[in-house]
């Protein structure tokens, strides 16, 4: 009778841990909780991948210094899909398979497109930082969200700035964009520009990912005549366009995408002579806006690390920060669907002035979408908003 | 006029970069029927390497080159005596699966040891702009003109005219033959992977002179690649025209048609081509006796 008590305790003790452990989250234990990201540390986009990825390991190990979320401690995995979309579905598998319980970093704008079915399938909460992609929010995924400006909306402000403010005579417009789905954004944008202002257009110029050589681009591009170009280069592509065009010395208003900011580009930019517009949602590093976010830097970085970082650890640790600080919210008990109701509910979010206090609504799952215009001067490493933030 | 003549001058330019690359291709292939995958990589590791010699040493050009040449053939030697030796007697394909493997590897390590950022080669080639007539090139554009020129005669001199050449293509004739009549095979394999990697490597440098030294260099090996199938695998020379030919088409397809056709007009030609002639412009048609 007695052990017939004791193998009934057993079997209840059991049961009761059995049901303890399958009542709690994915990427949930006693003292972790396991934050993702899914980004290019490797391939021409490592320079960006790289950052994002350290500006989540800043806004972890900010959190874990305080005392972590509620007594776990945040743990960051991020797994490389090398700016292929097919990886960045098998990263994110990866991570789901080890237990994940939201995914900040998702990939280039094609690799998250191709992982929105399963943040949507698994519930699991993400906030897309990395590349702004119009259908990771419209139509509204429930526990998708995003931070940021679009492709179309950092490019749109540029070249209204250019069409009101620094227009040509007899203006021109062209765009020389990637064959993906960065590029289409890019060419939406264009387009979107140009039939507002009833523009004289170019024929748009779409070259192959990976591709450095723009001759021939450039070429048409003078002969086209154009003067106001949406240089719409990833990274390195920027300065071998402005490169091809010093050639000929055209006579330019460069449009660009935000990469076109950081240090590595600018620099190659820097011998061609050319200034060009670029457009951020965020306030750039070294200004008092970021403040907070380059002292966390400090503490938290070894300097090797610190030199990875660029305006994509910036967004990296918004992002990052915003999710940490839903999961807070959630007390002791911590599940996907509070960290999502706690992101959409209308509570701001405050980024140490990195931006305005961020929220969300239940009809919105975007944020920090006002932009402004900055003028890049390579040579001299300056940075100069023409504009206020402003929403397009 | 002016922009047929500089769209001719532009596909030349990067035409010379894939044509020295496919040369590389084809030097292996040709020695040792071995199709090089890592051959973009390799080409890669040794601009990586260039770039870090004229930084740290602040090497002028002049020196760069030699020393790089060096450099290269050291690269090439041990990644035939590491990777591919070893497979020695083992299938074809296992050996061109290693070159895979080898080329993921190359790019990971090439990112350990110098991170992912671009940067700007330093070890600029004076000169600026060069008009000739309506054509506009930058210095740098005009040595990889001038390099491919150059690899070109060497690498047809060397298969031409001297002992070791004629070695290896007595040995890409007939291996069995050739070690019979006293030729070091394993030396010859080495020597082509040498070869290759300075042959490539220039390439590199001058891609980087003109653009950047970056992490995504090797894809100029893939875009490379085409280019050897068209003049003919086993056709050293015919891979470097085929390269010219593939850049001027892609030049001037996107110059005056655009709409994409610059990545698919080259392709466009090679089917063309290689429906009549199956080993390409300037290979030879192999022959077996029954």
């Amino acid at each position: 009778m007695r052990r017939l008590k004791t193998g009934a305790l057993g079997l209840a003790a059991l049961l009761a841990t059995a049901t303890f452990v399958t009542a709690q989250e994915e990427g949930v234990t006693d003292d972790e909780i396991v934050i993702g990201n899914v980004l290019p540390m490797t391939s021409s986009a490592a320079l960006v991948g790289r950052a994002a990825h350290f500006g989540s390991v800043i806004a972890a190990r900010e959190a874990n210094a305080n005392g972590g979320v509620n007594g776990r401690q945040v743990t960051i995995r991020t797994e490389d899909d090398g700016y292929v979309p097919a990886r960045t579905v098998q990263g994110l598998r990866k991570l789901m398979d080890e237990g994940l319980f939201g995914l900040i970093g998702t990939g280039a704008g094609a690799g998250t497109a191709a992982i929105l079915p399963i943040l949507e399938e698994e519930g699991i909460p993400a906030i897309v930082s990395f590349s702004p992609l119009q259908a990771a929010v419209d139509p509204i995924k429930p526990s998708v969200f995003m931070l940021g400006a679009s492709y179309q909306d950092l490019l749109y402000a540029q070249l209204k700035y250019i069409h009101d403010n620094d227009s040509p005579e007899s203006p021109k417009y062209g765009v020389i964009r990637q064959d993906d789905d960065f590029g289409n954004q890019v060419e939406e944008a264009f387009h979107r520009a140009v039939d507002e202002f009833g523009a004289d257009t170019a024929e748009p110029i779409r070259y192959k990912r990976g591709q450095k050589d723009f001759g021939a681009e450039i070429l048409r591009t003078r002969s086209d005549g154009v003067n106001v170009l949406v240089a719409g280069g990833v990274t390195t592509e920027i300065p071998a366009m402005l490169k091809e065009a010093s050639k000929f010395k055209l006579d330019l208003r460069i449009a660009t995408v935000p990469t076109s900011t950081l240090p590595p580009i600018m620099q190659l930019s820097a011998p061609f002579g050319y200034d060009y517009y670029s457009g951020d949602y965020i306030s750039p590093r070294g200004s008092e806006g970021s403040q907070h976010f380059e002292d966390m830097a400090k503490a938290h970085l070894n300097e090797e690390e610190q030199g990875a970082l660029n305006r994509y650890a910036i967004t990296g640790y918004i992002a990052t920060s915003i999710m940490i600080e839903a999961i807070r919210r959630c007390g002791d008990e911590p599940t996907r669907a509070c960290a999502v109701e706690q992101m959409e509910s209308g509570e701001a979010f405050d980024t140490h002035g990195i931006t305005l206090p961020l929220d969300f609504a239940p009809d919105r799952h975007i944020s920090a979408t006002a932009v402004r215009v900055l003028q890049v001067d390579p040579e001299a490493g300056s940075l100069t908003p023409v504009t206020e933030f402003t929403e397009y | 006029m002016d922009l047929f003549l500089n769209l001719v001058a532009s596909g030349l330019v990067i035409g010379s970069i894939y044509g020295i690359i496919a040369i590389a291709f084809a030097i292996i292939f040709k020695t040792t029927g071995v199709l090089n995958f890592a051959q973009g990589e390799v080409m890669m590791l040794v601009a990586y390497t260039s770039w870090s010699l004229a930084t740290s040493l602040a090497l002028p050009f002049w020196l760069l080159v030699p020393v790089t040449i060096l450099a290269a053939a050291l690269i090439g030697v041990v990644i035939e005596f590491v990777f591919i030796r070893p497979m020695s007697g083992q299938p074809v394909f296992s050996i061109v699966m290693v070159t895979i493997g080898l080329a993921i590897t190359l790019r990971s390590l090439i990112i350990m040891i110098w991170g992912p950022d671009a940067a700007p080669f330093d070890a600029s080639v004076e000169g600026g702009l060069i008009e000739i007539g309506p054509v506009v090139l930058f210095s740098e554009q005009l040595f990889a003109l001038l390099l491919f020129c150059a690899v070109s005669a060497a690498v047809y001199l060397f298969f031409r005219f001297t002992r070791i050449g004629i070695a290896m293509r007595a040995t890409a004739m007939d291996e069995t033959s050739a070690l019979l009549m006293g030729v070091d095979v394993r030396r010859i394999s080495s020597l082509a992977w040498a070869i290759a990697a300075v042959v490539s490597g220039l390439a590199g440098v001058a891609f980087a002179v003109m653009f950047a030294r970056a992490p995504d260099m090797w894809f100029q090996g893939l875009q490379s690649f085409p280019a050897a199938i068209l003049g003919g695998l086993d056709s050293p020379l015919g891979s470097g025209a085929g390269g010219l030919i593939i850049g001027v088409i892609a030049a001037l397809s996107e110059g005056y048609i655009g709409h994409g056709l610059k990545e698919i007009s080259g392709f466009i030609v090679i089917i063309i081509v290689l429906m009549i002639r199956p080993y390409g412009l300037f290979g030879e048609k192999e022959l077996e006796r029954v």
